[in-house]
């Protein structure tokens, strides 16, 4: 078997073994669930109130946690083999670095998206049987939101891995994630906000479209809300998708670019790694 | 040859501008079958060498051969050698045979030869039991196992007998010698000296990247030319020629050191004096130790 499946299944057993794969699956179906019908008790109703809001509720979720999922998977990749000495064992066997890279990376990626396929595509289908949505459109929206999230765990999986290949030691590791996730799916949005009421909303949308490019937690909002570009539900930074409109191709490439380009960062600094 | 280290320097980028000289000039070669040991305090050198012999490193000057090839070149040498890290951990959730099938796997080696190994090195009985639960004797023949994957020419162990009781350690080895009997040429990092000479065919001995000394430990013995030890014990000091010969006094009796081409000399006539005076209880000679011929290459400077 080629080294690269090796590697990946190894790391896939192991997210099952240590029980990361049964938890985000069991996390996801509740919270799919628990959104569906509970997300509209702020609003004064109980029960389903529909596709539109299920998805837009669940995406703002969803952008919290699936980086922090993401990023928990993968944080001690590198750095925890450095630090056990397995990875300057496996230094000496006839594999290259790229499949070991690849398969740890990989590996990851097939724990994510088994996760949520079963946790949203079980939740999908017990609103599709219990609730009066038709089948099409739900299968379509959570399709693109499974999809969509599976790009942005990828894209923080890669985040980790750039992450534990720089890092000395595991709790190092740990904590430039936790720092990298807060920036990312807490604050950046805080701080365009905080700059458009400071500018009074003087600013070129498209310009600060193409901020929100910049933040891969945005390009999934931007993706989610794009199936519901109608809906009033557009609130805060959504508003300049909203304005500015970005295809849901276009934002699939932005979704697929930040998977690329922490991915090739990361192996650039894996494959210089100097073992000590 | 397995192993040919010509002139072979490395030096690592520091953190204030000079250069760390891991490697000043080192020369090694190794035959098929041979045992070397490779010893040293640590930052010696040692890890780096055996980095260079796995391809890991380009060497700053000098030239490195493995197998016949440039070991950074030619990463395929890789399939035939086995290596065992100083203080690996393997994958402590995971059982001692789905470790051993990874590796097995990994090196594209037959899962019946990793269950095996199992068996070879007396693990079958806690084959599937995790790793976690492991004595130290029983992680290292797993290591041991995995570094006999795939029937490796060469075999780079650094400090094997690190934390085993005497038993383990002789056991480990008898392990060594099996190798040795199959062909295999083996490298021993160490700086844990007792035991391991008799298995050594040849010692190399470094310090701050210099080999200070190198050869079997017969050689180095010459080399030496370190005194015989004579405990003598009894109530009668013993007269021995020449006069100069050092000498302490300790519970037993005395203590000499004799000068190694006289040492036969010495014995005969301390028998003799043991006829004649009587009360002599016991007579014993050692020949230098490998770690007395450590101590001793080691407190010269490195040149």
């Amino acid at each position: 078997m080629n080294p690269l499946l090796v590697v990946m299944q190894k790391e896939f057993m192991d997210g099952r073994r240590n029980r990361w794969l049964q938890s985000i699956t069991v996390l996801l179906f509740f919270l799919a669930l628990g959104i569906a019908y509970l997300g509209g008790a702020v609003a004064g109703q109980i029960g389903f109130t529909g596709l539109s809001n299920t998805i837009v509720s669940l995406a703002s979720l969803a952008v919290l946690i699936m980086p922090l999922i993401a990023l928990l998977l993968s944080y001690d990749a590198i750095v925890g083999e450095d630090e056990s000495g397995t990875l300057l064992l496996l230094s000496a066997y006839p594999i290259r670095k790229r499949d070991f890279f690849l398969g740890k990376w990989l590996g990851r990626c097939a724990v994510l998206a088994v996760s949520l396929l079963l946790g949203f595509g079980s939740a999908a289908l017990v609103l599709l049987f219990t609730t009066d949505t038709e089948a099409l459109p739900l299968i379509s929206a959570f399709t693109v939101f499974i999809v969509s999230a599976l790009l942005l765990g990828m894209s923080f999986a890669a985040v980790g891995m750039w992450i534990s290949s720089i890092s000395r030691t595991r709790t190092q590791a740990a904590g430039i994630a936790l720092i990298v996730w807060f920036f990312a799916a807490v604050l950046f949005d805080l701080l365009l906000l905080g700059g458009l009421v400071l500018t009074q909303g003087q600013v070129d949308s498209w310009l600060l479209a193409g901020v929100l490019l910049l933040n891969p937690t945005d390009v999934f909002r931007m993706m989610n809300f794009w199936l519901f570009q109608d809906m009033q539900t557009h609130t805060g930074l959504m508003q300049i998708q909203q304005d500015v409109g970005f295809h849901l191709v276009q934002l699939l490439l932005a979704a697929i670019a930040w998977v690329i380009a922490p991915l090739g960062l990361a192996y650039y600094q894996f494959k210089h790694w100097q073992q000590s | 040859m397995v192993v040919n280290i010509a002139g072979v320097h490395k030096h690592f980028k520091g953190s204030n501008k000079s250069d760390v000289k891991a490697l000043n000039g080192l020369d090694l070669t190794l035959e098929q079958g041979e045992i070397l040991g490779l010893f040293g305090h640590n930052g010696a050198g040692k890890t780096t060498t055996i980095k260079l012999i796995l391809g890991l490193y380009h060497p700053t000057q000098g030239q490195v051969q493995v197998l016949g090839k440039n070991p950074v070149t030619h990463p395929s040498i890789k399939q035939n050698i086995g290596f065992l890290p100083e203080n690996v951990q393997f994958y402590e959730p995971l059982t001692g045979r789905e470790a051993l099938h990874y590796f097995a796997r990994l090196k594209g080696v037959s899962i019946q030869q990793a269950n095996q190994l199992l068996k070879k090195f007396d693990l079958d009985f806690a084959a599937d039991r995790s790793i976690k639960g492991y004595s130290k004797g029983m992680r290292q023949r797993l290591g041991l196992a995995q570094a006999m994957l795939g029937e490796p020419k060469l075999l780079l162990l650094d400090e094997p007998t690190v934390g085993l009781d005497p038993v383990a350690t002789k056991q480990f080895y008898e392990h060594v010698a099996m190798l040795q009997s199959h062909g295999c040429t083996l490298i021993i990092c160490s700086h844990v000296l007792p035991g391991i000479e008799s298995y050594i065919d040849k010692a190399l001995i470094m310090q701050k990247g210099h080999c200070v000394a190198q050869g079997s430990v017969a050689e180095l013995n010459a080399q030496a030319q370190l005194p015989v030890e004579i405990d003598v014990m009894g109530e009668h000091e013993p007269v021995v020629m020449p006069e100069e010969v050092k000498r302490i006094t300790t519970q037993q009796g005395w203590r000499l050191w004799v000068p190694a081409e006289q040492h036969v000399q010495v014995l005969k006539s301390l028998g003799e004096q043991s006829d004649v005076q009587g009360g002599m209880r016991g007579l014993f000679s050692k020949a230098p130790s490998l770690e007395d011929l450590y101590h001793h290459f080691m407190s010269k400077p490195a040149q």
